[in-house]
This record gives structure tokens, C-alpha cells and sequence, in this order.
């Protein structure tokens, strides 16, 4: 099982290097709108910069996820339905889009940064706060990718989808960062992990469960 | 036959009718709407303004009055003179010196008479500290407070700020109680189609998603005018209220999400897959995180929701009735949408063979 993980894992990293223009676009993407808010907001607050980042990341990590099963073509599904279970291609998709999405939010945290300002203070409240929610909004939506790409005008669907399901993520991870930033004194910081890390695993195990009525037609 | 096979819908009425004729008729129990001046200096005798509501001063024949600090400080009033039904003046001897540990001199007036039983205006007059001490005999007693036995008639609670409006216990608490019904019964049926693929439980679970936003938009009407009355506006940026509407928005996602799929078992699939998802998603939002945050709204946040002293036995004979009349309301208009898209699913395959 988990050697069929690791292969599916690296078949999709090989595929995204291949098709440069995936990856590409979302950089682009990512820069594009990095250098956008750096000459919209000449002199960006703290409380801006948390908006903002979050924001980015999460439209990032929508279109980013989005061609997770949309650029599935049917002879690729067709090949992963003949080699694997669809249990094991489900928590392959979460890994890897768990860590692609901590890996641009890094890429954006570094790029906003080097534009703007630097303004977080506690870089590992920070981080692992990212992390978490990596995984939250990396599980959530390759499964409403997934449900939505069964759609007509997928585009539009998954942002509709996912927008209030990702909400309480969003929500917490801006707590966490005015809180790394200095800007909100907060005590209750473990239960804001501990609601994060509940999130992630709700919507890791329903992804898990959906998964197999889901992915073939 | 007509009676055995709809009773339920006969009884919904019947609650249907009784909570609004009863929930809004029966009035409220006596109380204090306020008090002038509202804050007394201590040391000196001061005559207090109250203004009562529902309350019957002048037909009172026995009457007693307290300002209390705190369990072991309070004082009896000195004279009460009744002006109208629902004016009366209070006069106080006040202590000149304030008890010592007591931080927040702010005293609840306590009103008892033989009519209308005991009213309370909790901790709004506040006890300013006089400079020279004044010349008062008084001094704060810890005196047990005698009650007068009253017998009233069945009638709601008095709460200051909320007044008339308690009555929206039984609409907005129990329209969100009906409305979660009906989302359950939702959830159930996805997960039976996913597991039997009767397409029946796909219209079922459409339906009642459907009947399950209808209500949830009548539960945040019906707040937000509760808010206009008691925290000054329509909508405030409280968590419960934004996670309420984020909830709505999962449900209005999934009836587009429906929309948006033409091939019919595909749709049934994929929606049912979502609902499940988005109900468990909404749980976090509507339950836990609101509770970890400050809200203004009752049950988050410290305050009480259902219960202590806000839900008393009076509102209780009405608002579980209500619970369950607007359950079975909801059930029942979704009944006749199920019949509505069970007819026009026949009529289209009907028109596909001719």
C-alpha cells in the first residue's frame, strides 16, 4: 500500500515537471499577483499583510488544486483504476497536494515578503499554523476538485464549493498569524491548533470515505 | 382513512396554532424596565424614580423594596410611594461608608408586593462614594430578603433588554431546531443512496436540503430582528452569525452544484457525496468554533444558551411544542416537494419514450 502510494506520488511530481505549463502558471500566477498587491498597497499595514497573504494563498491553492482531477484525461483514470485502490489514490492526492499547497505558501510567505514587508515575529507559530492548514485546505479541496469536475463549468463550481467549506480554516489561520505577528495577544492559541488539527483530520477521513463512490463514472 | 393516513398534519396545525396564539398572547410576568437617577451617592437618602412594566403598584397592598451589593450587603428601603400602575418612588438611606472587597459598587434593586410577586433589576444603580463620608445612620445589613406570597397567573418572563421579544424563543430557536431536523434527514438519505442507489433517496435528500435552507433563511430573518431589539442592529460581525451564514452558503453551493450536472445518476452521486461532506464541514462552524470565540449571541462565548434562568418552565410549554410543530411543518412541506419532483420526473420520462 504504501510502495503504491509513494508510486502514485511520483508518477503525478514527474507528470507536473513534464507538463511545465501547469506548474508555470501557477508561479506565474503566484508572482503576478504577489507584484500586484506590492504596487496596490504602497505602504501595506501588518493587518493588511495577514489579510492579504491569506487571500492569495487561498486563491493559489484553489487554482492550483483545481487541474488535480480536471486534467485527469479519462486514459489516465482508466490506468489508475486498473493498477490501485481508490483509498490509496486518495490519501496519494492528499499528500501530495497537502505538500505542494505548504510549498507555495512558503513560496508566497518568501516572495510577499521580499516585496513588502517581513512582519511575522514567531516564524515557527507561523509555520506550523501553514502546515496545518496546507493539509486542511490540500484534503478539502482535491476531494471538491474531484466533485467538481463532474460539473459543466468546473471553474466557477469550485470556487462556490470550497469558498465556505475552507472558511473556518481561513478564519483560524488569520488568528494565528495576527497572533505570530504580534498584533492580537492570545492565550488560546493550543485550542486554535487543536480545532485546526480536528479540521483537517474531519476533512482528511470524509475525503477518505467519499472518495470510492466518487472517482469512476 | 382521510384522518388516519394525515393526522400528523391535522396535530402539526393544532401546535402550529396554539404556539403562536399562546406565544404571543399570554403576557409577561411584572418587571422594571428602569430606574433614574442610576447612580446614588452614599451617605445620603435618595429618592429613586422606578418605572415598571405590567406591574400593578397602586392595587398593591404590601410592598418592600431592597438595594443589594452583594449576598451579605443590602439595605430595605425606607418609604415606597406608589404614583401610578407603573411609577413608584423609592427612598433609600444610603450607607455612608461602602463594605470593604466590594470592587464594582454596583447594587441590584430588588421590588416585592403582594400582586405581582418579585421583580428584579440586576446590578445597574451604581453606589457613588461620597467625599465627607455624609452623615447616614444606615449601614448594610445581611438581612435575609422575606418574599410575599403571590399567586400569578401563567406568564412569561420578565428579562430586561429582552422584554417582549422572548417571545422569539419560539420562532427563531425553534425554525433553527426544525431546520437542523430536516438537514439531518438530508444527510441521512445521501448516505442511503450511496449505499443502495435508489434514486428515491436522491429526490429525498434534494428536497429536504431545499426545505433546510428555506428555514435556515427564515432562522436568520427572525434573529436578525431579535438583534435589531436587543444588540441595536439587523447584523453585527458576531462568529455565530457569520458561521450561520456560511452554513446557508454550503447549502445553496450544493442546490448549484445540482444544478450544474445534467447526467442524473452522476448527479445523484456526486451531490450526495457533497452533502455528506458539507454537513460534517458545517458542524465545526455552527458548533465548536463560535463556542471557542467571543459572541454576543446566547450559548457561546460564556453566555447561557437554553436554560438557567432565560428558559423557564412557562416557555418551556411552549417552545417544545414548537420544536416539534415546525419539525413536522418542514416535513411536511418537503413531502410535497418530493411528490412535486417524483410527478415531474415520471412526466419527463414519460415524454422520453412517446
Amino acid at each position: 500500500m504504501l510502495r503504491n502510494i509513494y508510486h502514485i506520488i511520483r508518477h503525478e511530481l514527474l507528470l507536473e515537471f513534464r507538463q511545465k505549463i501547469a506548474i508555470g502558471g501557477i508561479l506565474l500566477f503566484l508572482f503576478s499577483s504577489v507584484f500586484v498587491v506590492d504596487k496596490v498597497f504602497q505602504n501595506i499595514q501588518v493587518f493588511t499583510w495577514n489579510a492579504v497573504f491569506w487571500i492569495l494563498f487561498l486563491f493559489i491553492a484553489v487554482n492550483s488544486l483545481l487541474k488535480s482531477y480536471s486534467m485527469f484525461e479519462q486514459n489516465k483514470f482508466m490506468y489508475y483504476f486498473s493498477l490501485y485502490h481508490p483509498s490509496e489514490l486518495a490519501i496519494a492526492k492528499i499528500i501530495y497536494n497537502s505538500l505542494l499547497l505548504f510549498l507555495l505558501g512558503i513560496l508566497l510567505f518568501v516572495t510577499l515578503s521580499l516585496l513588502t514587508v517581513q512582519p511575522v515575529k514567531i516564524i515557527s507559530t507561523f509555520f506550523l499554523g501553514l502546515f496545518l492548514a496546507s493539509i486542511g485546505i490540500g484534503s478539502s479541496v482535491s476531494f471538491l476538485s474531484l466533485i467538481s469536475s463532474k460539473g459543466q463549468n468546473s471553474h466557477i463550481l469550485i470556487t462556490i464549493l470550497s469558498l465556505p467549506v475552507l472558511l473556518p480554516i481561513l478564519l483560524i489561520m488569520v488568528k494565528i498569524t495576527a497572533v505570530s505577528i504580534g498584533i492580537l495577544e492570545d492565550t488560546s492559541l493550543e485550542t486554535d491548533f487543536i480545532i485546526l488539527l480536528g479540521i483537517d483530520m474531519l476533512s482528511i477521513g470524509l475525503s477518505l470515505i467519499l472518495f470510492p463512490y466518487l472517482w469512476r463514472n | 382513512m382521510f384522518v388516519k393516513s394525515h393526522w400528523w398534519k391535522i396535530l402539526c396545525v393544532l401546535i402550529l396554532l396554539y404556539v403562536l396564539i399562546a406565544g404571543l398572547s399570554i403576557p409577561l410576568k411584572p418587571g422594571i424596565v428602569g430606574v433614574s437617577p442610576v447612580s446614588v451617592t452614599s451617605g445620603t437618602t435618595t429618592e429613586i424614580e422606578v418605572i415598571g412594566y405590567n406591574s400593578h403598584f397602586l392595587d398593591a397592598n404590601k410592598k418592600s423594596a431592597w438595594l443589594r451589593l452583594d449576598e451579605n450587603h443590602l439595605i430595605a428601603a425606607k418609604n415606597i410611594n406608589p404614583r401610578s400602575d407603573n411609577t413608584l418612588d423609592i427612598t433609600f438611606d444610603i450607607p455612608a461608608a461602602l463594605p470593604e472587597n466590594v470592587t464594582e459598587p454596583y447594587a441590584t434593586l430588588i421590588l416585592d408586593n403582594d400582586v405581582d410577586g418579585t421583580s428584579i433589576l440586576p446590578g445597574t444603580i451604581y453606589v457613588k462614594k461620597n467625599t465627607d463620608n455624609g452623615n447616614s445612620l444606615a449601614s448594610w445589613t445581611s438581612d435575609e430578603i422575606v418574599l410575599y406570597e403571590t399567586d400569578l397567573p401563567f406568564l412569561f418572563p420578565f428579562r430586561n433588554i429582552l422584554n417582549e421579544t422572548i417571545r422569539n424563543t419560539f420562532f427563531h430557536i425553534a425554525i433553527w431546531f426544525a431546520m437542523f431536523f430536516v438537514l439531518i434527514l438530508s444527510l441521512i438519505q445521501s448516505i442511503k443512496y450511496l449505499i443502495s442507489k435508489n434514486h428515491v433517496c436522491d429526490i429525498r435528500a434534494a428536497a429536504y436540503a431545499e426545505v433546510g435552507i428555506i428555514f435556515g433563511l427564515i432562522g436568520i430573518a427572525t434573529g436578525s430582528i431579535w438583534a435589531k431589539f436587543t444588540w441595536g442592529a439587523f447584523w453585527t460581525s458576531d462568529v455565530k452569525l457569520n458561521m450561520s451564514a456560511i452554513a446557508i452558503l454550503i447549502y445553496v453551493a450544493y442546490g448549484i452544484l445540482r444544478g450544474s450536472i445534467t447526467d442524473r445518476d452522476s448527479k445523484a452521486r456526486v451531490s450526495a457525496a457533497y452533502n455528506i461532506f458539507a454537513f460534517f464541514a458545517m458542524i465545526p462552524l455552527i458548533f465548536i468554533i463560535p463556542r471557542m470565540t467571543d459572541s454576543l449571541h446566547p450559548g457561546n462565548g460564556g453566555n447561557p444558551a437554553l436554560g438557567g434562568e432565560d428558559l423557564d418552565n412557562t416557555l418551556r410549554m411552549i417552545f417544545y411544542p414548537a420544536i416539534i410543530g415546525w419539525s413536522i411543518l418542514a416535513y411536511w412541506m418537503s413531502s410535497l416537494k418530493i411528490r412535486l419532483k417524483t410527478a415531474y420526473e415520471k412526466f419527463i420520462n414519460q415524454n422520453k419514450k412517446s
